[in-house]
């Protein structure tokens, strides 16, 4: 089964770097063809139609026969090693998702793996995904999580983002937020392309990075990102 | 399995020279600190992109550390 996602943009490189952003990839690793290369418009772009691309979705072969590549008797032994080196007293479920592993912790020792920014629990998803790596494709996606923690991390993110975006709406001046990581940035960027007057870009260097929200003229969102490039 | 063996299992799985990795521990006046030695070559895998690896396991120590009530430390040797 082929699985395709279609990117409006700009331009080619307007189009894939949404579709990176979106997709939390580097450009370089989609895999794409062009549908439309878009029209010009008539008047002050009026009319103009966007450059689309449809790009391949990672869904390598395993993907489609999960139960018999092994890979979660694989991850069942890691996840219990690690948890009885760390003295852990703790039971788990894989679960199997959209493609992604889901490991969910849960037990006595809960409190030892749990700390405000979840960094305990993104080690052990960390670790986890770079001892399986040899193991299983590399597009499996290994997710840890202790009994819906990480779900509240989430949603504490998206409000942070939230509140500034309204911060940013008010007083009409861009607001940085604290430095995230790719997959927390994809949250931030997700859930404010759906907020008008703000737009959204990554600023930095390096695995963790600043999101700025910068105030923008017009009416929706959606309409005034058009055109403007985002990063991851 | 001891928080030393986890250590190794783990940079074992990481390295290409499995063999050539080894763990010593050794009781310091409040820490206990492990030296763990892997091949020259092997040196990046273990520390990983910006030392990232190296920061997971030293934080997968600190949470056996708080369960144990002990301070780990990790020293990569090569």
């Amino acid at each position: 089964m082929e699985n395709f996602k279609e990117f409006q943009g700009r331009d080619l490189q307007d189009a894939l770097s949404r579709a990176a952003t979106e997709l939390d990839r580097p450009e370089r690793d989609l895999d794409y063809e062009i549908v439309s290369e878009g029209r010009k418009g008539w008047f002050l772009g009026m009319g103009s139609r966007g450059f689309q691309i449809r790009v391949k979705m990672a869904r390598p072969a395993a993907y489609e026969t999960p139960p018999e590549d092994g890979s979660v008797e694989i991850l069942e032994s890691l996840v219990s090693d690690l948890l009885e080196g760390m003295q852990m007293d703790m039971d788990f479920r894989i679960q199997q998702e959209d493609g992604c592993l889901r490991v969910n912790l849960s037990g006595p020792d809960r409190e030892f793996l749990i700390d405000p920014k979840g960094e305990i629990l993104n080690a052990f998803q960390f670790i986890l995904t770079r001892m399986s790596r040899r193991n299983f494709p590399e597009h499996i996606r290994i997710l840890v999580d202790s009994d819906g923690f990480r779900k509240k991390l989430d949603e504490e993110i998206v409000q942070m983002a939230r509140d500034a975006a309204d911060r940013v709406r008010q007083r009409g001046e861009p607001s940085r937020l604290p430095p995230l990581n790719p997959y927390e940035r994809r949250l931030v960027h997700t859930a404010l392309r759906s907020e008008t007057r703000v737009v959204t870009r990554s600023m930095g260097e390096g695995f963790l990075k600043r999101i700025s929200i910068f105030p923008a003229r017009g009416g929706s969102g959606g309409s005034v990102n058009d055109g403007r490039r985002r990063r991851p | 399995m001891e928080v030393k063996e986890l250590v190794e299992q783990i940079a074992r799985s990481l390295v290409d020279n499995s063999d050539e990795v080894s763990v010593t521990e050794e009781q310091e006046e409040r820490s206990i600190v492990l030296e763990l030695r892997v091949a020259q070559e092997d040196l990046g895998k273990v520390i990983g992109k910006q030392g990232r690896t190296a920061r997971a396991v030293r934080t997968i120590l600190t949470a056996a550390g708080r369960k144990l009530g002990k301070d780990f430390r990790l020293q990569i040797l090569e």
